[in-house]
């Protein structure tokens, strides 16, 4: 009896506090901006699946890629209608090469996918091998990273300006006449 | 610092084995082996007597000169980069660095096979790594010819392995001889790791533009000149 009385009174002592203080409304924004990042990066995951399920009917355009590495490249626009999809691009260059996927919803980039694969020495000499292979997955909303991926992990993160500047580029080669 | 250095007349036993001044490698610049240098330094500190002239090199690099009459001992020195624990002997011919062959005779050949305008900058570029930092380098390829650049283009299309290039013959600057690749060699061994920035700035300065800049794919071994030329204009013969 004496337990459940000293229980409730913490309980009470708790809630004037809380509510003194506006405890709850100060912890609510992080809590929803949690919720919000999952449910973004929940709503980011299914809408480039849902890209990659249709690749086959969009009108794609293909460039060759010279100048952005050793070896070349190709950059592939996936369009439906006139607005761009995804940017699959390969890059060769003499010691890897490396695959890249933009995607767009509404002109906005949302979601960039990076595969760099490191050869232990130069393709032309004998034997060469991969190395280590890197995978970078960037979730973006509003102009900003909500969530970088990074396999195996490696302390450098590009920021959303850094990303859009690696992709300015890009989009010249593939609005080339 | 940088230390003269007077042969002790009465050391009694001289220690010639390990003194980079007696020992028949010091007709030309070489390097020693890291395991080593302990014992050429102490050779050197039992053999002369050590007086420093001057404070070039700072805290991080000895260089020893032979205080001596006879010419070609004059233009000897051991530079110890205590940092980088590395040790060189170099022979200085007179010549430039621009002009002066190479640590490597591989490298050496592979420069002649450059397009005449690299050929310099080149030899340039691997003399003062290797004196400035203690580093040395070896060109791994200059030249590539338009068969070697179509055998690396049909492998994964028409001969087994992989793809590994979108370029055709005449579709890279190794192609012109424009552009070199370079790794370093410790102890006789290449060490493909990612170059030093000391060492990129030390290209970029003589006027080559590095490959690890690439947005696409970054390949770090790789220096080249373009001379503003595009692939397509080198292919149209502009």
């Amino acid at each position: 009896m004496e337990n459940n009385f000293k229980k409730l009174l913490a309980l009470l002592i708790a809630i004037i506090i809380c509510s003194s203080h506006n405890t709850f409304s100060a912890d609510k924004n992080p809590i929803n901006n949690a919720i919000d990042s999952l449910a973004i990066i929940k709503k980011i995951k299914s809408d480039f699946a849902s890209i990659n399920k249709k690749l086959k009917f969009y009108k794609k355009k293909k460039r060759d890629a010279f100048g952005m590495s050793a070896e070349g490249g190709v950059v592939t626009g996936y369009y439906s209608k006139a607005a761009l999809k995804k940017i699959h691009c390969v890059f060769y260059g003499e010691t890897g090469k490396a695959e890249i996927d933009y995607y767009f919803n509404n002109k906005n980039l949302f979601f960039l996918y990076k595969k760099e694969t490191v050869y232990d020495k130069p393709i032309y000499l004998k034997d060469f091998k991969i190395k280590n292979s890197i995978e970078t997955r960037y979730y973006l909303f509003g102009n900003k990273v909500i969530k970088a991926i990074i396999k195996p992990n490696t302390s450098l993160v590009l920021s959303f300006a850094e990303i859009k500047a690696g992709l300015e580029p890009i989009l010249g080669i593939l609005n080339e006449k | 610092m940088e230390y003269s250095l007077k042969e002790k007349r009465n050391a009694g036993i001289l220690f010639t084995f390990y003194d980079p001044f007696k020992s028949f490698q010091s007709f030309n610049s070489c390097s020693y082996s890291s395991s080593s240098i302990t014992l050429i330094i102490d050779t050197i500190h039992k053999n002369y007597l050590v007086e420093k002239k001057s404070a070039k090199g700072g805290v991080d690099i000895d260089y020893y000169h032979l205080d001596s009459g006879i010419f070609w001992d004059r233009r000897r020195v051991i530079k110890f980069n205590k940092k980088a624990n590395s040790l060189l002997l170099i022979v200085e011919n007179g010549l430039p660095r621009h002009l002066r062959p190479t640590w490597d005779d591989t490298t050496n050949k592979r420069i002649l096979t450059l397009d005449r305008r690299l050929q310099n900058p080149a030899r340039e570029f691997i003399n003062t790594v290797e004196e400035e930092l203690g580093i040395q380098l070896r060109i791994v390829q200059a030249l590539r010819t338009i068969a070697e650049q179509n055998a690396l283009y049909n492998q994964g299309r028409t001969t087994p392995g992989n793809i590994v290039t979108k370029a055709k013959g005449g579709s890279s600057y190794h192609n012109y001889a424009l552009a070199m690749d370079v790794v370093i060699v410790k102890e006789g061994q290449a060490i493909w790791s990612i170059l030093p920035r000391e060492v990129v700035q030390i290209g970029e300065q003589l006027g080559f533009e590095w490959g690890g800049n690439w947005k696409g794919f970054k390949d770090y071994p790789h220096f080249q000149m373009t001379f503003g030329k595009s692939i397509k204009d080198l292919k149209n013969g502009k």
